[in-house]
């Protein structure tokens, strides 16, 4: 297939956009659906953006 | 007996508060930590390069065997010293994300973090493993180059496939060892990791960084060998994209780790999990950070 040995390759390139998409619906999806899921004993700020 | 999935994957959120806290507070001790791990990966890559030379020509699949057999040490290194394996740990991340331990932003910043403590480990190794004298001799240099023309002419697709064979199956034996109790019973399912991704053939982004820089640079050495033993059209490597490039494997190496051990690990047992006994489990716990 052409672009084998490029840095470009559509196809994997398609399949890891796919891949981030999936993983943050599932995530956001996950979250709709238990909103009262457990976690860290205090919400920080810092926990979210660096 | 192992703890269940429930309690595992509480466990896993715990190690992400422990492992981020550093990434947070201690930035350069968790490079440190990636760079020791980056090190020891390749600990075993110059074992396994050490003990097949010459092998793969009577043998293709005991080469394999024997490389795998001694670079399974590797990762129960890494985690009885509490070292960082970013293509380890991946997992730990998204599990933590799940249990509002970290966010997204902090997610990447670990990644990118503990991969350039991996990098700068094992390209640093392998350099000094370069100036040595026993793997410039040789049946270790032909091996050597060996392995660099078979790994770094495969095409994007093979790579990025193998990528994720190898973290799916790593990783599965990380939070394998997070859920066994008995030390005895964590050894073994570390040592499974490495030798699974090795023994299979896969595509492991930081054994790659030192493994794959080895041959390019003894190239001199190999060429000049090449050319007393009389080697028709001998294949130079290199670093950059582009068949026979370092560059262009590590790219697709790295995306393929990113899938292998994220979507088939980490997500994998995070749903598998059941959120109601996992909120009981939280209810009693007072401690919410646990060094792996």
């Amino acid at each position: 297939m052409a672009g084998e040995y490029s840095a470009f390759h559509p196809l994997i390139w398609g399949l890891f956009g796919g891949f981030v998409v999936l993983v943050v619906a599932v995530e956001r999806l996950f979250r709709a659906k238990h909103p009262d899921y457990p976690g860290a004993p205090e919400k920080r700020e810092d926990r979210v953006n660096p | 007996m192992p703890a269940s999935i429930d309690d595992l994957v509480v466990r896993v959120a715990d190690i992400c508060e422990y492992k981020w806290d550093m990434v947070r507070n201690r930035p350069l001790a968790y490079l440190l930590t990636g760079f020791a791990g980056g090190a020891m990966v390749v600990f075993g890559a110059t074992l396994a390069l050490s003990v097949s030379a010459g092998v793969g020509d009577i043998a293709p699949g005991l080469s394999n065997l024997l490389m795998g057999l001694v670079f399974m040490f590797s990762l129960v290194i890494i985690m009885v010293s509490g070292m960082t394996l970013v293509t380890a740990d991946m997992y730990i991340g998204i599990v933590g994300i799940f249990h509002r331990r970290i966010g997204w932003g902090w997610f990447l910043w670990g990644v990118v973090l503990g991969y350039i403590g991996n990098f700068l480990g094992s390209m640093f190794f392998m350099w000094l493993i370069s100036l040595s004298g026993p793997y410039n001799l040789a049946p270790w240099l032909l091996k050597s180059h060996a392995i660099g023309v078979a790994k770094l002419g495969q095409t994007a697709t093979q790579t990025f496939v193998m990528g994720i064979v190898c973290t799916w199956m790593l990783q599965t034996a990380a939070i394998l060892y997070v859920k066994a109790n008995e030390d005895i019973s964590k050894i073994a399912m570390a040592a499974y990791g490495p030798m699974a991704f090795v023994a299979g053939m896969t595509e492991h982004c930081i054994a790659n960084i030192g493994f794959l820089a080895l041959p390019l640079f003894q190239q001199d050495t190999w060429l000049a060998l090449a050319t007393q033993t009389g080697i028709d059209a001998p294949i130079l490597l290199h670093w950059g994209f582009g068949q026979y490039g370092w560059a262009h494997n590590q790219l697709y190496t790295v995306l393929g780790n990113l899938v292998g051990g994220i979507l088939f690990v980490g997500l994998v047992f995070q749903l598998v999990s059941n959120p109601k006994r996992v909120a009981e489990i939280y209810k009693s716990k007072t401690n919410f950070m646990l060094k792996i």
